[in-house]
């Protein structure tokens, strides 16, 4: 409502009395704050929101430094526990030293006497514990040592089946060539035979002959086989027996070679003969 | 403390009693001022009614000064009401 000035008293078609009349009054809107007042009030909004941020920043960093409280009072706590233990453990240990100096002394009392009666028995305990653990750890170490010479002769073992497979089967390639070697001679001989003396003779040598083959490969069979059973059953045991056929073998393989050798030279000699 | 005033109030001389002398004069003064704003606009019209004007106005000045300071109030209020809801929200709202 503006002021009531002169212009709108003087108007001559409106009297006195009706010119402050509600009909000519107007309906103004509420009025609004004054502007330094919102200007203050919106710098005090800047601060509390300010304030809202650094209290909630300053509550959480409190969280966090109350949990940290709480871990080193528990901390604390333990650590007053373990110091308490210590201290009763030293008075425990500075009686037990007191108790021992007197007990030295011919006037000890039985009470001491009693304790260190308890700590040779205990001491005596431990040695005798300590002396059985090393009793075991001998004998422990003796079976290891056991062990390792089986694995030892187990190795060696192998080594020499495997050289034993290896001239049984350089025999056979021998027995291969020596018969090859036969029917060579055989061919030999037909051509040559002129006398049934001579035919009857070759019919023996080659008899002999076979007779060989057969004894040469029934040895070898034999220790084939026996190599083969030694194998399964036990190891340890095998090198004996490996070793006597081995043996048998060389002689009965020696043998047959100096009978084919001697047979070789009758042929030959029949050869040259006729 | 009243004390007596002596001041010129639409031409007259008067003596006037009161504690605050500067506030007296200073509301005379206005007064005055008002008087002989109407006086110039209204020649033709009379001391009374001069004087009726020039209250009716001082009247609505004052009706206007208090209408504005209920809105400052109410502004504040609700501004102050507001601010507090924030500041209780970020004192009491779980943190994440």
């Amino acid at each position: 409502m503006r002021p009531v000035n002169a212009e709108t008293t003087v108007r001559k078609d409106i009297k006195e009395e009706s010119q402050f009349s509600p009909s000519i009054q107007v309906v103004e809107p509420a009025p609004e704050p004054a502007p330094e007042l919102m200007s203050v009030v919106n710098s005090l909004w800047d601060a509390i929101r300010n304030g809202a941020e650094i209290i909630v920043t300053l509550r959480q960093e409190n969280t966090i430094l109350q949990t940290q409280i709480d871990v080193l009072r528990h901390s604390e706590a333990d650590l007053q526990g373990k110091i308490d233990g210590f201290l009763q453990r030293i008075e425990e240990l500075e009686r037990i030293n007191a108790g021992l100096s007197q007990d030295h002394s011919p006037a000890g009392d039985n009470h001491d006497g009693t304790r260190l009666t308890e700590l040779e028995e205990l001491y005596t305990t431990v040695v005798g514990e300590r002396d059985q653990l090393r009793e075991q750890l001998q004998n422990t170490h003796e079976q290891l040592q056991e062990s390792k010479h089986s694995l030892q002769e187990k190795a060696a073992n192998s080594g020499h089946v495997a050289r034993l497979i290896a001239d049984l089967e350089e025999r056979a390639q021998f027995v291969e060539q020596l018969q090859a070697r036969c029917t060579e001679l055989e061919k030999i001989a037909s051509a040559n035979m002129a006398s049934p003396e001579s035919e009857k003779r070759i019919a023996d040598l080659e008899e002999q002959l076979k007779q060989a083959q057969q004894a040469l490969l029934q040895a070898n069979n034999a220790q084939l086989a026996g190599l083969q059973n030694g194998l399964r059953s036990q190891l340890d045991m095998f090198g004996g027996h490996v070793a006597e056929l081995a043996a048998n073998s060389a002689e009965v393989t020696e043998a047959v070679a100096v009978r084919l050798e001697q047979i070789a030279d009758e042929i030959e000699k029949l050869i040259e003969l006729s | 403390m009243t004390k007596s005033i002596r001041v010129t109030l639409g031409g007259k001389d008067l003596t006037l009693r009161g504690d605050n002398e500067e506030t007296v004069k200073k509301s005379v003064r206005e007064v005055n001022l008002q008087l002989q704003s109407l006086q110039q606009a209204a020649k033709d019209q009379g001391a009374q009614t001069l004087s009726l004007l020039t209250a009716l106005n001082l009247a609505e000045r004052c009706i206007q000064a208090e209408e504005g300071r209920a809105a400052d109030i109410a502004y504040l209020t609700t501004e102050l009401g507001k601010m507090t809801e924030l500041l209780e929200r970020a004192w009491h709202q779980p943190l994440t």
